[in-house]
């Protein structure tokens, strides 16, 4: 067989035509695939599209055909025509599978660009409906990534600051301070992988710094940790706070003063009034008069003394003295207010029942006051054509428990119901000794437990006074 | 214990009534006590500065007084080596937690609070007679 170049009749024009252009061709083939076999490689793993198949097919066919080039050369000087008709039936079933599948995946990777383009439309959409409602939230909101780069901030946080520190560490728009505790903080979330909340100071815009409640949390996107933050001002509650905490410190040194105070004269009105007493008896000069004066005024300064004492403890009730409460037993409770009562019990000759109660979330002291109170106020108002009769006894009501006090006294009119709670509000005058302090007393002690308390009474037949307490801190 | 010698006790209170009731309430007591009255803190320091003074056996000292209070004054007695040993009563009308607070980590002796009634301050200094003056030993 004769080699190609004899049909060229060694024409070098024509040997060099030939042979530059299946060199070029070839060139171009093997390029072409090339880059769809490193595409066909760059594929997504998983994807079951089957895309990445025809690619390797037609990278393996246009292969096949730069092949045949290569060896359209070779044949020019070197008759292997049947290498060559190999090669040629290898390109012939590669190309005829290519041409059949080709239809096929032509379908799927038009669907696959619907699908893509759906997608991306889905995402726009999610990514504007994110961006909408973070640009109306009343909350300051970014994302940092690793680095602690903002990549992310609301419109609140851009009004707030006025700067937009996207692209930015802290370290590069805000005071070097405060960025110094913020990015320690966002560091520590980032280490930790647990949520952060606390406050952190950062100045507005106008320079003014502000207190922020921030909450900061872990973000893993696509194996990227990122910091995410929110924050809202916080700074008017803490100035309220600060206030009423000064109002309150305030308050309770007034309290403290003034009784102090009260009592430094009271200390010599009844002081001297004892000895004038005793001066004026020591002469003989004190008629029986002179005598009930003196007692008036002794008598007057001891309830004086007493209001004072009242009002002092009402102005500390309440007041936390240890830092956790307990919950105390409140049969014991019972037992000692009736243990401070034993003398008043007895000259009334009073019947008392209890039922089994509950322990209670209450300062000890306080909760014997209380009892002390109520009770002391049973036998105060009692009623005088029948013996009394006081019944203790509570129930559940949720994660409370409600006591109650029953008596068979005088009762209380339905309109007094609330007057009676008010500090220094009394309905009788001084037939019954009283200050108007305990119910005071008692209601305040409650409600900084959590509790209430109230009365339910029919008029000369007798009163309920109850209180709830939470079962448990 | 003492009873050759006699007790001395300095009284440190501003008031004029209460000096005078607390004297009363000795003499009613029957207590023969030599009792020195000093008008504030720097009143106090200035009659335990002066030499001819004797070093008194028991302070008395009310909380609240103008210039230099009872605080104050304590905190001084307390750390000076010469004084810190004198037990200090506190003798105040304040039963405020913080202020018994403040006397006992300031080292006060004992904090008693003044009745509104006579006879119960001469029971009071009856009592805190005895106990500092029969019953315990002093150095």
């Amino acid at each position: 067989m004769l080699a190609h170049g004899h049909c060229y009749l060694w024409n070098p024009l024509l040997t060099a035509l030939h042979v530059t252009s299946d060199g070029i061709i070839a060139a171009s083939y093997f390029a072409i695939a090339l880059s769809l076999f490193t595409s066909a490689r760059r594929w997504p793993h998983g994807s079951t599209t089957g895309l990445e198949w025809l690619l390797y097919l037609f990278a393996s066919f246009v292969t096949c055909c730069g092949v045949g080039h290569l060896l359209s050369i070779v044949e020019i000087w070197n008759p292997i025509y049947w290498v060559s008709g190999w090669e040629d039936a290898l390109t012939a079933v590669i190309s005829a599978i290519a041409a059949k599948a080709t239809p096929k995946a032509s379908q799927k990777a038009y669907d696959f660009l619907g699908l893509y383009r759906q997608a991306n439309l889905l995402l726009a959409e999610s990514d504007d409906r994110f961006r909408a409602f973070m640009d109306k939230s009343p909350l300051v909101a970014w994302i940092k990534n690793s680095e602690l780069i903002n990549i992310y901030s609301n419109a609140q946080l851009v009004k707030v600051f006025g700067a937009n520190p996207l692209g930015k560490r802290d370290d590069e728009w805000l005071p070097i301070e405060v960025a110094r505790e913020t990015m320690s903080n966002d560091l520590d979330v980032l280490r930790s992988g647990r949520s952060l909340e606390t406050i952190e100071c950062v100045p507005t815009e106008e320079g003014e710094m502000r207190s922020w409640q921030v909450t900061k949390f872990l973000l893993v996107t696509s194996g990227e940790k990122h910091v995410g933050g929110c924050a809202f001002d916080v700074t008017p509650i803490e100035r309220l706070v600060e206030e009423l905490e000064r109002s309150n410190a305030e308050l309770e040194q007034f309290a403290y003063v003034v009784s102090h105070d009260l009592q430094q004269p009271l200390r010599s009105i009844a002081g001297f009034s004892h000895h004038l007493e005793r001066h004026l008896e020591d002469g003989a000069h004190l008629d029986e008069t002179s005598r009930t004066y003196l007692e008036k005024v002794i008598n007057a300064s001891t309830r004086m003394k007493r209001l004072i004492d009242d009002l002092l403890a009402f102005s500390r009730a309440g007041k936390k003295e240890s830092v956790e409460d307990v919950v105390v037993d409140m049969n014991q409770v019972l037992a000692e207010a009736l243990e401070n009562l034993r003398a008043d019990l007895t000259v009334s000759e009073a019947a008392i029942t209890a039922d089994f109660l509950p322990p209670a979330a209450i300062d000890k002291v306080m909760a014997v006051r209380v009892f002390q109170n109520l009770i002391g106020n049973a036998i105060k108002y009692r009623a005088p054509e029948r013996s009394l009769s006081i019944h203790v006894s509570a129930r559940g009501e949720g994660d409370f428990w409600c006591f109650s006090v029953r008596d068979n006294g005088i009762g209380i009119e339905e309109k007094y119901y609330s007057t009676i709670f008010q500090v220094f509000q009394r309905l009788h005058g001084s037939e019954i000794d009283g200050t108007g302090m305990g119910l005071a007393l008692v209601k305040k002690i409650i409600e900084s437990y959590g509790g209430e308390v109230g009365v339910d009474s029919i008029a000369t037949e007798g009163s309920t006074f109850w209180f709830t307490l939470p079962s448990q801190n | 214990m003492n009873t050759l010698h006699p007790i001395n006790i300095l009284l440190v209170d501003d008031s004029e009534d209460d000096v005078d009731l607390t004297l009363l309430a000795f003499k009613q007591a029957k207590l023969k006590n030599q009792i020195s009255v000093a008008r504030n803190g720097e009143d106090a320091i200035a009659y335990l500065s002066t030499p001819s003074n004797p070093i008194p056996n028991l302070i008395l000292l009310d909380w609240k007084m103008p210039r230099m209070n009872g605080l104050e004054l304590l905190k001084i007695l307390k750390d000076s080596p010469k004084w810190r040993q004198i037990p200090v009563c506190i003798l105040t009308t304040s039963g405020n937690p913080v202020d018994v607070r403040d006397a006992y980590h300031n080292y006060a002796n004992a904090y008693l609070e003044k009745p509104v009634q006579f006879d119960s301050l001469v029971d009071l200094v009856q009592k805190s007679n005895s106990f500092w003056f029969e019953i315990v030993t002093l150095g």
